[in-house]
């Protein structure tokens, strides 16, 4: 596999040049930078009033390492302290350009200055020279959406075969959602490593508990429903198949990355002792940013239901077990693991032919995802609830 | 070609990998018996194995995913009308309005 070893020693499977927004008002001014200049993408957070959760994530999302350099484009009088987003991509050695549309000379002005600092950024990427790079360089991520009785039965076991092949060659792969996880304690912690990992993960189950109750809300949508699924138990033992059998090393928290290889947890469940509940995960996409910020260079998600997402720094591998939606939607789908529960292939066989799509796909295959033009993100603001990591 | 998945032994329901019609006799070799579906039963929608009584667990994968507030009869469909999560507080069962959704 090849990738690309970063100044602060990470390694990226990618190598984007993204333009950062720190405000809804600053978002056209952006995207038009990124439309005018091909191989440039775009993503950013709306809100004008700073939030903890929010900027931490635009900070880890800017530092990532599939990020070759970035562009922060910021209108002037927000109040998320951008020059802090700036130092601390710098520290983190890449490249990162500053415009602020209130100095600059407006909208024109600005998309102008944006698009001549991307184009050389475009250049100078394509000189960044790849090195060899093995699985315990890569950090994996593992995301349920649009679930359904057939994710529990194919995809997320299929994937659970190729989470222990990481895992047996030095990777890393983080499972994350424990609100998607209540009901699963007893095997969950027969896993964990020691006494404190399983501390770690029924606090985090109690947490999501408590939020559940409190806001009356389990993490089970109307169309987990429609087909086939009934409670959180139901969906949660599917989902917990895509973890595999591995040993549970530890529980890191928001914005935390692994040093060691092996299979984590990942608890963004945050404090429910607040009035400032909120649902913990609004999409698939919310979902998707807590994992790149905890080092995911790939993440693999099975959906049932047919969820066509990407991302707009990390591949998306799509896997799904449900063979109507191959004959309807076919396309979307990177992993076709529908023929296991008919009885076809092995979940084994289904599990190798995934482990072999992931080392194309961080060899710098495309993924359906990236193909299709899926450049999905969602940074959005939580409040201190849902961030265990300190504003600054 | 299979038509039901049972997952394990102590479970009480099975999974259609079909739509099943109303009536179908679904034959169990593993358990010895066969069941008539009361109720069609959709594509990844589950069914009765035996009767289940209000207040009796559902167990899929091995595990208890919830309790029946009604008496489920052996064919039956057991969706959310008449199965409830065991992950809830002060749940109950008479509360015919209980969701898993307050949205």
């Amino acid at each position: 596999m090849k990738g690309y070893k970063r100044a602060d020693g990470r390694i990226g499977i990618r190598n984007h040049v993204e333009v950062i927004y720190t405000v809804k008002c600053a978002e056209h001014v952006a995207k038009k930078i990124a439309q005018k200049v091909d191989g440039v993408q775009v993503f950013g957070y709306n809100s004008c009033y700073p939030d903890p959760y929010g900027f931490r994530m635009l900070s880890e999302m800017g530092k990532h390492p599939n990020v070759y350099s970035t562009i922060v484009v910021r209108l002037g009088c927000e109040s998320t302290p951008v020059d802090k987003l700036v130092e601390e991509i710098r520290e983190s050695g890449k490249e990162c350009e500053l415009l602020v549309i209130q100095k600059d000379g407006g909208t024109l002005k600005t998309i102008e200055k944006g698009v001549e600092i991307a184009k050389k950024m475009i250049e100078k990427a394509k000189n960044v020279p790849t090195v060899d790079i093995d699985y315990s360089d890569l950090i994996i991520g593992l995301e349920c959406g649009g679930s359904d009785a057939t994710s529990g039965l194919a995809a997320n076991p299929v994937t659970g075969i190729a989470s222990d092949l990481l895992v047996e060659h030095n990777g890393t792969v983080i499972l994350t959602e424990i609100p998607e996880l209540l009901g699963t304690e007893p095997y969950l912690l027969s896993k964990a490593k020691n006494e404190e990992v399983k501390n770690k993960i029924l606090d985090g189950m109690n947490r999501a508990r408590d939020l559940a109750n409190k806001l009356k809300t389990f993490a089970v949508s109307s169309g987990n429903e429609a087909s086939g699924l009934t409670t959180i138990e139901e969906k949660s033992l599917g989902a917990m198949c895509k973890a595999g059998s591995k040993e549970i090393v530890d529980v890191i928290k928001t914005a935390e990355i692994p040093k060691k290889p092996g299979l984590y947890i990942l608890d963004k469940v945050g404090t429910t002792d607040t009035n400032q509940l909120t649902i913990y995960e609004e999409s698939d996409n919310d979902g998707f940013t807590t994992l790149l910020a905890s080092g995911c260079q790939i993440i693999i998600f099975t959906t049932g239901c047919g969820n066509v997402v990407g991302n707009v720094i990390t591949p998306v591998i799509k896997v799904t077990g449900n063979p109507k939606k191959i004959e309807i939607m076919g396309d979307d789908f990177d992993v076709d693991a529908s023929k296991v529960i008919l009885g076809e292939e092995k979940v084994e066989c289904a599990g190798k032919r995934l482990f072999d799509y992931i080392t194309e796909v961080a060899s710098g295959k495309k993924t359906k995802a990236e193909i299709l033009g899926h450049e999905e993100y969602d940074v959005l603001r939580k409040f201190t609830r849902a961030c265990d990591v300190k504003y600054i | 070609m299979r038509e039901i998945i049972i997952l394990n032994e102590k479970d009480n329901v099975a999974t259609a990998l079909f739509e099943l019609k109303l009536g179908k006799i679904i034959n169990i070799p593993e358990r010895k018996d066969e069941i008539k579906l009361i109720n069609t039963i959709n594509f990844e929608h589950k069914f009765a194995l035996n009767d289940i009584k209000k207040g009796e667990y559902v167990f899929k994968y091995g595990v208890a995913i919830g309790v029946a507030y009604k008496d489920i009869k052996k064919g039956e469909h057991v969706h959310m009308h008449n199965l409830r999560t065991l992950q809830g507080e002060n749940v109950d069962l008479d509360d015919e309005t209980w969701s898993n959704r307050n949205v």
